[in-house]
């Protein structure tokens, strides 16, 4: 229910009014006489100044009078007849953006180009982003049932087949259209190339990555910034932790010690990984200047760090101009056979968390990266379906025509509230009466 | 012909018509004539005068002397009655002119029982007894006595306390012989006072008749209002909440009526109530129709000993 004068409300404290003037009124004196007063019981007498409600229903009558004028002066209407005109050409539609999937971490600006212009093409939409569309799917039922038009729901994901489950389009009421659009390459290889974008995504924050960043204590704060966004922009390490790599940036503690014990990898599961990052072939898309000697730090000062890359190790990414960015090779202090990913780019390098983010999801991709199973077309075209036609704008009264019609009632209901309260008076006027009292006129 | 409704017996000033009017409604009730059994007794002779009813011409005395003399008769009663009247305050209520007052009511009763009383040859007096004055006839016969009578009752007023034991001592006592005393009241006052004397009066040879008058409006409170009440003879004031006691006032007035009801009828005593929104002519003629049948009443229409 809406109000055209919704101020006018506030008249509803004249209510009060008649309760006041009859609780402080003082009574007319219906003062008569009488025989005798034996039979008159002592216990239930009155104050001579009483200030308790008699005759409740003239009062309650009288309060309605009120209240019914002053709600009609408000001008009541719903608020599904205000904007169900042009029912009939109208468009209301939910946008469930699934961001869970790799499709959208593949490319986060498309899709949500994708899903504004589902929203822009309709009259009314509402745009969800979730991690879990399917969970949404009632709530944006119950708000469609309240919109007048055609209604559906846009569902723009990857369709990982394990996050939606067989009958989804049950789960809306078969009024509303359902509309499944795919995004990203799932099922594909990744290329990867090109800095992720990481979006800061209220998700639960994954397991422990069994991937080591390893900095200069000046560069703590880098790292665990660094830290932060690959844990929050990469999904929880699916390997269980048997891959184990670090990435060292320039400047780390004991990188030298690391680079002069690092030999070349030759480790079966190293050899594996090291395939995977070469062919992922990160190709920076920044103009990194990794020819500036790194700074490490140490106990009573700085030492310069060479940046030559060994012979032995493999180039993972390049910058533009070619050079090696950052190459692996292969731990031979650890027990464990373990990555190291040597880096050249400066610390404090914004590249450095896409990096680091990049070659994380390589070397732990999540089971969607790697060709995690989704919906197949023919699934995704069985669940498409258009929307039922909406209710016949015929039926919808215009917002003014509602209105009126509401207003029209109360005021009937006025005229009949004060019939009723005459008839209430003229009643309690001839019960004194007949009395014989003089107080026939209250 | 119609019984005759309180407000139009009410609205007749003169009394003497009421009662009239009243006695013909008795009349036409299917009784024989109340003027059969009237009896007098001869008194003396004088000289016959011109217009003498020549029926009372003594022929035989005629016939001795040559003379003409007319015979003269004592009027002769049978009963002697006594009328008690309650002229407390409370008798004036209802005091609005839509309907006749307690007292009002009463005395048209009275009038028409002292007017058939009368025209029967039967002897009747008055006794109020009010706070400033009083009325006290003896019983007595005769047309003259019976408009001294109703004038007596139509300028009685209500005022004050009325002192009901004492006006029935009174009014037994006017009563030379054993008579009948019809007391008209609504006895709220000295309700034991009232009824000792009642059972003391029957105890002692006299006929009584308890006529309780009752307005509907104290019988019964109607309307949802507050109210003060102020009593007619104490001035006492209480407000109530008529609504909420109307269902408990109605029982206490009816459980008045009857105590007042049995306990005359242990004394041998007839209880009449006398609602004033009824015609009187039909509470009298059904009361008096029980009266005759139940036997050994004097007249036809009921009243004497039985």
């Amino acid at each position: 229910m809406s109000w055209g004068s919704a101020g006018a409300l506030t008249g509803l404290l004249l209510v009060a009014l008649p309760v006041i003037i009859h609780l402080l009124g003082k009574d007319p004196a219906t003062r008569r006489a009488f025989p005798t007063l034996r039979f008159i019981a002592a216990s239930r007498l009155l104050p001579t100044r009483w200030s308790r409600i008699h005759d409740p229903l003239l009062l309650a009558v009288r309060c309605a009078v009120l209240a019914a004028a002053v709600v009609a002066l408000a001008r009541p209407y719903r608020r599904q007849a205000a904007v169900s005109g042009d029912a009939a050409s109208r468009v209301a539609r939910v946008v469930l953006l699934d961001t869970s999937g790799v499709g959208y971490r593949e490319n986060p600006g498309g899709a949500r180009a994708v899903a504004q212009a589902l929203v822009d093409s309709a009259n009314t939409a509402l745009l969800v982003t979730s991690n879990d569309p399917a969970g949404e799917l009632q709530g944006a039922a119950s708000w469609l049932a309240h919109e007048p038009g055609f209604a559906d729901i846009v569902i723009v994901s990857d369709f990982a087949s394990e996050r939606y489950p067989a009958n989804l389009p049950e789960l809306v009421a078969s009024s509303i259209g359902v509309r499944t659009v795919r995004i990203g390459s799932a099922g594909t290889a990744s290329t990867n190339v090109g800095a992720p974008s990481v979006s800061w995504r209220a998700s639960p924050a994954p397991a422990a990555l069994s991937v080591d960043l390893i900095a200069a204590p000046q560069d703590a704060d880098v790292r665990d910034a660094v830290l932060k966004v690959v844990a929050r922009s990469v999904a929880a390490d699916q390997s269980g932790g048997s891959v184990r790599a670090a990435v060292v940036l320039s400047g780390a503690d004991g990188r030298t010690e690391l680079l002069r014990s690092a030999r070349a990898i030759t480790s079966p599961s190293i050899v594996a990984l090291a395939a995977r990052l070469t062919r992922e072939s990160f190709a920076l898309p920044f103009d990194v200047d990794v020819s500036a000697p790194a700074v490490a730090a140490s106990g009573q000062g700085t030492e310069r760090v060479s940046v030559a890359v060994p012979a032995s190790a493999v180039a993972v990414a390049r910058t533009r101009d070619g050079a090696v960015a950052l190459w692996a090779m292969e731990d031979s202090v650890t027990a464990g056979p373990r990555l190291l990913l040597f880096s050249t780019l400066p610390a404090r390098s914004p590249v450095v968390a896409h990096v680091v983010a990049a070659v994380v999801e390589a070397i732990a991709p999540r089971e969607s990266a790697i060709g995690a199973p989704v919906l197949a077309d023919s699934v995704l075209q069985s669940w498409n379906r258009t929307p039922a036609a909406p209710v016949s704008a015929a039926t919808r009264p215009a917002t003014a025509d509602a209105g009126a019609s509401l207003a029209r009632l109360l005021w009937c209901a006025v005229l009949l509230l004060l019939a009723a309260e005459w008839f209430v008076r003229r009643r309690i006027s001839v019960a004194s009466v007949g009395l014989g009292g003089r107080d026939a006129e209250r | 012909m119609s019984s005759l409704s309180p407000a139009v017996v009410a609205a007749i000033d003169d009394l003497e018509l009421s009662a009239r009017l009243i006695v013909e409604g008795l009349r036409t009730g299917g009784h024989r004539s109340p003027f059969h059994g009237f009896s007098t007794e001869f008194r003396q002779h004088r000289p016959y005068r011109a217009g003498d009813d020549l029926k009372h011409l003594d022929w035989k005395l005629f016939g001795r002397s040559d003379r003409l003399y007319s015979r003269q008769f004592r009027e002769t009663t049978n009963v002697s009655i006594m009328l008690v009247i309650d002229t407390s305050a409370s008798m004036g209520f209802p005091n609005n002119s839509a309907q006749p007052s307690k007292l009002r009511y009463a005395a048209i009763v009275a009038a028409a029982l002292a007017h058939l009383a009368i025209t029967q040859g039967h002897a009747v007096g008055l006794m109020t007894t009010a706070a400033q004055s009083g009325v006290m006839l003896k019983a007595r016969g005769g047309r003259p006595h019976l408009r001294a009578l109703i004038a007596q009752l139509d300028g009685v007023k209500a005022d004050g306390r009325w002192d009901g034991a004492r006006a029935m001592s009174l009014g037994a006592q006017l009563l030379q012989r054993r008579g009948l005393m019809i007391v008209l009241s609504d006895f709220y006052d000295n309700e034991e006072g009232v009824q000792r004397e009642l059972r003391h009066i029957a105890q002692h040879g006299h006929d009584v008749i308890a006529m309780q008058v009752l307005s509907a409006e104290e019988r019964s409170l109607a309307g949802t209002a507050a109210v003060e009440f102020e009593d007619l003879e104490t001035g006492e004031r209480r407000m109530a909440d008529v609504q909420a006691i109307s269902a408990e006032y109605a029982q206490s007035v009816a459980a008045f009526v009857e105590r007042t009801r049995q306990s005359a009828a242990s004394a041998g005593i007839d209880h009449v109530l006398l609602p004033t929104e009824q015609p009187p002519e039909i509470i009298l003629r059904d009361y008096l129709r029980q009266r005759s049948l139940a036997g050994g009443s004097i007249g036809p229409l009921g009243l004497g000993r039985r």
